[in-house]
């Protein structure tokens, strides 16, 4: 799906969140929304997912309806709800369950759970599980599905480093397979340079640089939006690493 | 369909048999309380007299006479009302996101008290005869309190905080206008009221146990149609939303069906206390919340609960009748309290 955002912005009372965002993603893209803590990462996503009012003009396919396949992540991932871990991702087909679970969807949601690496936790109650696992289950949840569009907020931001780089080689696949637009909230400057296509670089609401990775993670750039004076170097495989040094003396 | 994916399904075949299980006992529970309840009176009957009189396989005009006009209304109603209250505090705790939930943290309970009093006090002024009126009043008010809150949670976005907030408003407002009306109140209507408040089954009869069981199996359809979309709420808000969900339409529609539910089971039989608090956490424990089984779990355990509250009020005193408001709140609470202490490991 190719998704195009057109001065979009939010708004909360008296507080602009985000102004004047203009992006274009092709599906089959990842693109990674970097920027500081309160920068309307979150917000934008919010927006396109629809769950949040915004001004300016959003198209799905050239088209102003939002589709009903968008998989949505949010960043939240505390519950209390007496749920195993298979009915939550159960619930992301929601649209398509009927009062009796079929073979396929048990089907569908199984091979999510094995390409996640948690087969083993179906029957668990999602409250007993750790921080990590959790955000597991809801990003099977959010690709339970079969989205076009994928919006997820922070989707690895509790899992170790083996697990995070499962999570973004299999995202990576199911993008480039399924055809599907990615958009997520990164903190970690390093997976947003290995994985992403695209980087949208946040600071106060406003994009501050878009475009290929290698021209949005600069040293200017990341010091402008993070106020911290970078390391931007390349590995022996040719991959970009950025590596803070220090706060910066301009803040 | 590989080793894990059929580890997957069988875990989850095996969980819902778990379910249907509990539900067959519940429902076997429920049976041998209602035969206990039809049995249990001042002249005891053996129960097997009951489940002949009751499947017309004997006819004994004594035993008839008891079970078909006396007993068999006041179980009955038992039965649904407890039903009722056991849903409507299913679907609150869910909507509102607060295990406290049930139908009076919404002041649904105190306005149908306040409506039945308002009869009792003044009820020369209204053109029915007083056990006409007194249920009609207390459906009406439990709808007015409803409304309320609905109008609140309608103009500023229906979350569950503000729904919580309106409707212990709607609590307080409600019971300040009871104790008003409590405090102009003659002794002999002052008396009344209470003996509204504590809750009776004993003035069943076979059309209201229609009325109320009508009623419920109305407002079934309408939540089944949302069992998804209620299991979804339970994630959050934002997680519904997330999946194309209508929140605000949701909660809505469902605080509408409470409202009916609540209005129906409170007008026939007082203020019925802890019913629809206590059978959704025994749910909980036993089946979790998947509403497809959380649901009918509370009705048929909100449904035993009062059906033993109704033997246990008969048999307390022999040949006295305790106000079943005030059985329910006194077995029910130790009981509650050994539960959410007790209670560390979920069967399902």
């Amino acid at each position: 799906m190719r998704l195009d955002l057109a001065r979009v912005g939010v708004r909360y009372g008296g507080v602009e969140a985000v102004r004047d965002i203009d992006l274009s993603i092709a599906g089959g893209e990842i693109l990674a929304l970097l920027g500081p803590n309160g920068s309307g990462k979150t917000s934008l996503i919010r927006a396109i997912a629809g769950l949040v009012p915004m001004t300016g003009r959003l198209l799905f396919d050239q088209r102003p309806e939002r589709p009903r396949d968008i998989g949505y992540m949010p960043q939240d991932i505390a519950t209390q709800a007496a749920l195993t871990v298979l009915e939550v991702v159960l619930l992301g087909r929601f649209g398509k369950l009927g009062l009796r679970v079929g073979r396929h969807d048990l089907a569908a949601v199984q091979g999510l759970l094995a390409d996640l690496g948690i087969a083993a936790l179906a029957g668990r109650q999602v409250t007993q599980l750790s921080g990590g696992q959790r955000q597991l289950v809801f990003l099977a949840q959010a690709l339970a599905a079969h989205p076009r569009l994928l919006l997820l907020d922070e989707p690895i931001s509790a899992l170790d480093i083996r697990h995070q780089l499962e999570v973004m080689e299999m995202l990576r696949r199911v993008t480039r397979e399924r055809g599907i637009t990615t958009i997520t909230i990164l903190h970690d400057l390093n997976v947003a340079a290995r994985f992403a296509d695209q980087i949208v670089m946040m600071r106060a609401g406003a994009c501050i640089a878009a475009g290929p990775v290698e021209t949005v993670l600069t040293p200017a750039l990341v010091e402008q939006a993070f106020e911290v004076v970078p390391l931007v170097f390349r590995a022996p495989d040719g991959r970009l690493l950025v590596t803070p040094l220090h706060a910066s003396p301009h803040r | 369909m590989t080793a894990a994916a059929e580890a997957v399904a069988s875990g989850y075949h095996s969980l819902m048999a778990r379910r249907v299980m509990v539900l067959i006992l519940g429902l076997a529970a429920l049976v041998a309380s209602f035969v206990l309840d039809v049995a249990t009176g001042p002249a005891m009957l053996r129960p097997e007299a009951v489940i002949r009189s009751v499947l017309r396989l004997a006819e004994d005009r004594t035993v008839d006479a008891i079970v078909w006009s006396i007993r068999l209304p006041i179980a009955l109603i038992a039965l649904v009302v407890g039903a009722s209250l056991g849903l409507t505090g299913a679907t609150m705790q869910t909507i509102l996101n607060n295990p406290l939930a049930s139908s009076y943290t919404l002041g649904v309970s105190a306005g149908a008290g306040f409506g039945a009093a308002l009869v009792i006090v003044f009820g020369q002024a209204i053109p029915l005869p007083e056990h006409y009126a007194i249920p009609v009043m207390a459906f009406v008010f439990a709808g007015l309190a409803c409304s309320g809150v609905y109008a609140i949670g309608r103009s500023r976005g229906a979350t569950a905080q503000v729904l919580v907030l309106a409707g212990i408003a709607f609590l307080f407002l409600f019971q300040s206008l009871l104790s008003l009306l409590q405090f102009v109140a003659s002794p002999e209507a002052l008396q009344s009221i209470v003996f509204w408040l504590f809750g009776s089954l004993q003035k069943a009869t076979w059309p209201k146990v229609g009325i109320v069981a009508a009623v419920l199996a109305g407002c079934i359809p309408v939540l089944v149609v949302d069992v998804w979309r209620l299991t979804a709420l339970r994630l959050g808000d934002d997680r519904a939303r997330g999946l194309g969900i209508d929140v605000r339409a949701l909660r809505l529609r469902a605080l509408l069906v409470v409202s009916v539910l609540t209005g129906a089971a409170v007008a026939f039989v007082g203020t019925i206390g802890f019913i629809g608090l206590v059978a959704p956490h025994i749910a909980r424990i036993l089946v979790g919340e998947d509403q497809r089984a959380f649901l009918p779990a509370s009705a048929l355990f909100g449904a035993l609960l009062l059906s033993c509250a109704s033997v246990a009020s008969k048999a307390i005193i022999p040949g006295a009748i305790f106000p079943i408001g005030i059985v329910t709140s006194l077995i029910g609470v130790p009981f509650f309290i050994w539960l959410i202490t007790s209670s560390r490991k979920v069967f399902w």
